[in-house]
């Protein structure tokens, strides 16, 4: 034990103190087993999970090389009953081991009894044939699911079945006029010794280029999974930018366009869609031999996506994201059917080196005139919100920041249709919406980014995937409930370093005394956990 | 029923302290004679209560039924135990414990996260309605709490029963409230707060200690219910014993090893901008105090997070403080700058506090406020339904009383807070520091008993025999002597006592008879 940077909680969280001399190299070796779960200034939060601590053990590290890292950085002796818990977690992975014969797939161990247990649960006995030597044969698809079982019963196997290359396809990175940025090719490198997994950076801090170092790497066929058709264009545009990908490389996989080629790119909905109750594109996932599955803004990942993934397991799986924060509570499917955690990087870390733009957040408490503060008064627990999020009395405040910033370019965000279109109506501006059709988004957005367009008022259709680089400015009028990731993708709209080195600003207007005040406490939770400050005003000091 | 008279002289030959003493253990605070103590402590329950307090070599005397001064000591016997201790000695069988030890943390960490849960948990008693259920604290309420601290609801409601246990919780009306002791004992600091607790658990019973502390106890004690000794429930959550096993401090009641094993304390916080409040290390007393005050702990440990909120910082106006007294404590003590949200908070409060008032009125409370559409927004509220409230002119009525319309608009984010009847914001600790704390006053009964015992005749112990048989409905034995010379026994049920007669019911032949006092030669009671 030393006076060191971190603290050890009996709740398995772990404090790292950023101030600390040592706090760099603690770090370092912290990240091996346990999860960053909150980056703001001063005090770094970390997870020691039984996920992170198995991926460890995956690594090579053992019990000792964990509880070493704990003694040697802890302030304050480490828990006991968190330091039996390390070991008793760690001792339990790679029990089970799930292999690859001449026939299929196999699962042993060297403890009958740790077999006999685990196919006493009825789930998993369905997923297993006969019985072989020290162990048991595996049904073809089972893979994932058994892993999945096996996780929840606390004996989690050690997958060395290893994954199909898939058909090879040559990819190489073209980096004239720019380089990879270091985090990036940490993120590429993290992920191909790992097999399979997720990557979290910061939006604008450039996760498409990750996924184009990682293809480049794997050089086999792959599926790219995305949010919407405008997303999966942007996507393509920045493959045949950054690699050696040609034009008849890359395919779209779309409710417009249903191509396939060694590059897919298709998106979640085309795949959940439904006909006679049956998924209609199912058949896109064995379409080719993909050795690689990406799947962009993994925390929005629909359920269906998580079933079809379970049977998805000989494939090389990455994920990415900006936050992931699942609203669903997911966020152990995403470990367990894409993989763990394999690179994190915090946003004000990437923001010093300058990947990504300053961003300035405020909180503008806007007054409610007494006629508005009736309704909202009377009104029912349902409509409160509703009505404390459309109030009218956020227009003249929109004025007011439009006028302040009439040099930006400026996107006002909100959830709801008809205040859109009021906002859009009253000050004469374009809006966008899940209305508009994709060559009309197409064109906003390209005239937005030419700087045509000054300003667009945006449903939620553009709150991800949409790069508008040069936006600097975003007024939030409303959003959903208190939903973080939305906050902090909305944030990320702005996050685009801009060629001036400007500061952006991201403005959130709340009804004041309103449960809207209170949403956007919760709102702002994960972007504050990152290091953002708000700053709170009144709309008269605007 | 042969000994009751001779326990009841012996009861007669106590003090009055030893008689209180007696009257405590044995619950007897229902008698009001030295007859109907001496019946009590024969019932079975107090009997097998006494017995198994006997050590190991005692118990085999009573269960062979030797002679043994043990015996008179208690109350079990004169010399000779009496045949119904006998009996049930051979009968009773050692308890089970109800439940094992919960693993801690090691006694340094475990004795820091008990002083961290009790100060804890007697601010949930200001800051939340802790209903009073038989298990202690409601699951709902350990859930919350315990997540603050990190602590598993049975880890937390163990500390909890300690805390009342020490007379730091007490119950008030239906909930849990800080008593006066409580509070002191915030101001202490962490060796003394320890010795409070520990001297109010210390009932451990003289052992010799090889191994493990409750084997060695039920070696020396094999009948005692180890569910009831408070040393051993609460050792291992102050440090005493480690896995069931003594540590050094069980040889240091002072608590003077608290300073050197419980990691150092800590005199400074971050605070930042989303309005958490850090502590990098254990808080001291004082600084936990303080926090507590302004803020709401969000996670406790040897590290922790405390939140200023609109309703934190209510609480600390109610308080006494003044927001300058607040932005001064968090300027001096913070390492970081106080930062522009912490100070926006404060000033909106500052305004806010105040205009939402509860008053007391003789049928309820009344909510007040000169903001009539909040009020009209807190009559319409769904979730404030069950307050039923009504409008009385300009104000709220609510049949429920005051305190309760308080915490559920609190609970609802309402800066409400408590008037008294001159316009004076009722600070929630100040009214618990006046609660009550109620006990039977044991040693004035034992004197009122041995007192009244003084007055009664001697000699006349047919009479109170009878008189005790009659008002219990117990049936008595009496040898009567007749004018021939013969003598005779009877069984009966006294039906009344008059004129130097006894009337009863004859058990054996069914029917009346009336005999005389005078010839009633000898007295027991079936």
């Amino acid at each position: 034990m030393s006076l060191g940077p971190l603290i050890v909680q009996s709740d398995r969280t772990v404090l790292l103190e950023t101030d600390h001399v040592n706090s760099e190299i603690a770090r370092h070796e912290l990240a091996v087993f346990a999860e960053l779960e909150r980056a703001p200034e001063h005090v770094h939060t970390y997870r020691i999970t039984k996920l992170g601590l198995w991926n460890a053990r995956a690594a090579g590290h053992d019990a000792e090389f964990v509880l070493g890292v704990l003694n040697r950085w802890s302030k304050f002796p480490v828990p006991e009953g968190v330091a039996r818990e390390i070991a008793e977690t760690i001792s339990r992975f790679g029990r089970l081991a799930i292999g690859r014969d001449e026939i299929g797939l196999t699962l042993r161990s060297d403890s009958k009894a740790i077999l006999y247990e685990v196919a006493s649960s009825r789930k998993i006995a369905d997923l297993l044939e006969g019985e072989i030597e020290s162990g048991y044969r595996v049904r073809d698809w089972a893979r994932g699911q058994l892993k999945q079982e096996l996780l929840k019963l606390g004996w989690p196997a050690e997958d060395n079945a290893g994954y199909t290359p898939g058909t090879p396809h040559p990819i190489q990175l073209n980096e004239s006029g720019w380089n990879l940025r270091e985090y990036q090719a940490q993120a590429a490198e993290k992920f191909e010794l790992g097999g399979s997994g997720v990557v979290v950076l910061p939006c604008g801090a450039g996760k498409t280029i990750v996924g184009a170092a990682t293809m480049a790497k794997v050089q086999t066929n792959t599926l790219i999974l995305v949010t919407n058709t405008v997303s999966a264009r942007q996507w393509r545009s920045e493959l045949l930018l950054r690699t050696s990908l040609k034009e008849e490389d890359i395919a779209e996989y779309s409710g417009s366009s249903k191509e396939i080629a060694p590059i897919t790119i298709a998106t979640y909905q085309i795949l959940t869609t439904k006909r006679g109750g049956e998924f209609a594109h199912l058949e896109l996932l064995n379409a080719r031999d993909w050795g690689l599955i990406i799947y962009d803004e993994v925390h929005l990942l629909p359920a269906p996506i998580f079933k079809m993934t379970a049977d998805l397991q000989a494939r090389r799986r990455l994920g990415l994201t900006a936050t992931l924060v699942r609203e669903d509570g997911r966020e152990s499917d995403v470990f367990s059917l894409i993989g763990p955690k394999r690179f994190d990087a915090p946003w004000k870390e990437i923001e010093a080196q300058g990947y990504i733009a300053p961003a300035e957040c405020f909180e503008v408490r806007v007054d409610l005139p007494d006629a508005e503060r009736m309704e909202y008064a009377i009104g029912d627990q349902d409509s409160r919100f509703r009505i404390a999020a459309t109030a009218h009395a956020k227009l003249e405040i929109i004025k007011r920041l439009l006028k302040k910033h009439s040099g930006d370019q400026v996107l006002i965000i909100g959830q709801y249709l008809d205040q859109i279109e009021a906002v859009s109506s009253a000050l004469n501006l374009p809006k966008l919406t899940g209305e508009t059709s994709v060559a009309d988004r197409e064109e906003l957005f390209a005239k937005f980014r030419r700087g045509e367009l000054s300003t667009l008022v945006v449903s939620k259709v553009a709150n991800f995937s949409v790069d508008l680089p040069e936006a600097s400015v975003a007024i939030q009028i409303s959003g959903a409930f208190g939903s973080r990731q939305e906050e902090a993708q909305r944030l990320g709209r702005l996050l685009r370093p801009k060629a001036d080195g400007r500061t952006a600003s991201f403005y959130t207007l709340v009804a004041r005394d309103t449960v809207e005040q209170d949403f956007a406490q919760n709102r702002q939770r994960f972007l504050a956990e990152q290091g953002y400050s708000y700053e709170i005003l009144d709309a008269d000091q605007l | 029923m042969t000994d009751l008279l001779p326990l009841a002289k012996q009861l007669k030959e106590q003090d009055s302290a030893s008689l209180a003493r007696l009257i405590q253990e044995s619950s007897a605070t229902s008698v009001s004679s030295l007859l109907d103590l001496a019946k009590l402590l024969l019932s079975r329950r107090e009997l097998e209560r006494r017995i198994r307090l006997l050590t190991s070599s005692d118990l085999e005397m009573l269960r062979q039924g030797l002679e043994s001064k043990a015996w008179q000591a208690h109350y079990l016997g004169t010399d000779e135990p009496f045949a119904d201790a006998v009996e049930l000695a051979s009968q009773l069988q050692p308890f089970p414990l109800k439940q094992d030890l919960l693993p801690e943390h090691g006694p340094a960490l475990a004795t820091h996260e008990t002083l961290l849960a009790i100060t804890e948990l007697i601010f949930a008693c200001e800051r939340r309605l802790l209903t009073a259920v038989r298990s202690g604290l409601r699951m709902q309420d350990a859930k919350e709490i315990g997540a603050t601290l990190k602590m598993e609801p049975a880890r937390l409601q163990i500390r909890f029963q300690l805390a009342l246990e020490s007379g730091l919780i007490a119950v008030h009306a239906t909930r849990f409230a800080a008593t006066k002791k409580g509070l002191d004992w915030l101001e202490q600091d962490n060796q003394t707060r320890w010795r409070w607790l520990a001297e109010a658990i210390w009932d451990l019973p003289a052992v010799t200690v090889v191994g493990n502390l409750i084997e060695a106890v039920r070696t020396e004690f094999p009948l005692r219910d180890l569910n009831q000794i408070k040393f051993l429930k609460y050792a291992e959550i102050l440090g005493l014993t480690e896995r069931g096993e003594p540590t050094p401090q069980l040889m240091s009641k002072d608590g003077k090893w608290i300073t050197n094993q419980l990691p150092q304390p800590v005199e400074s916080f971050v605070l930042q901008a989303d309005l958490s409040v850090m502590t990098l290390g254990p808080l001291t007393p004082a600084m936990h105090k303080q926090l507590d005050m302004i803020a709401t702990a969000e996670d406790l440990g040897l590290a922790s997070v405390f939140r200023v909120s609109p309703q934190s910082i209510c609480h600390a106006l109610e308080s006494g403080l003044s927001i300058s007294d607040i932005t001064e404590f968090l300027e001096a003590n913070s390492k970081s700058k106080v930062p522009q949200p912490v100070t926006y908070l404060l000033s909106d409060v500052e305004q806010k506090f105040g205009k939402l008032k509860v008053q007391a009125s003789a049928q309820g409370s009344l909510v007040v406020s000169d903001d009539q559409i909040l009020l009209r927004q807190i009559l319409v509220q769904v979730s404030l339904r069950p307050l039923l409230f009504e409008v009385r002119g300009k104000s709220l009525f609510s049949r429920l009383d005051q305190e309760l319309v308080y915490f559920n608009l609190r609970t609802q984010g309402y800066l409400a807070v408590m008037v008294d009847e001159f316009d004076k914001v009722i600070a929630p600790r100040q009214e618990l520091e006046e609660l009550p704390v109620i006990g039977p006053d044991f040693l004035a009964l034992a004197e009122q008993m041995l007192a009244e015992e003084a007055r009664a005749p001697e000699g006349d112990d047919v009479v109170r025999q009878l008189q005790f048989a009659l008002k219990n409905k117990l049936k008595v034995g009496l040898r009567v002597g007749y004018p021939d010379g013969s003598e005779k026994e009877h069984l009966i049920e006294p039906l009344g006592i008059g004129g130097g007669r006894v009337r009863g019911r004859d058990a054996i032949k069914q029917a009346e008879v009336t005999l005389p006092l005078s010839r009633v030669i000898a007295i027991w009671l079936a």
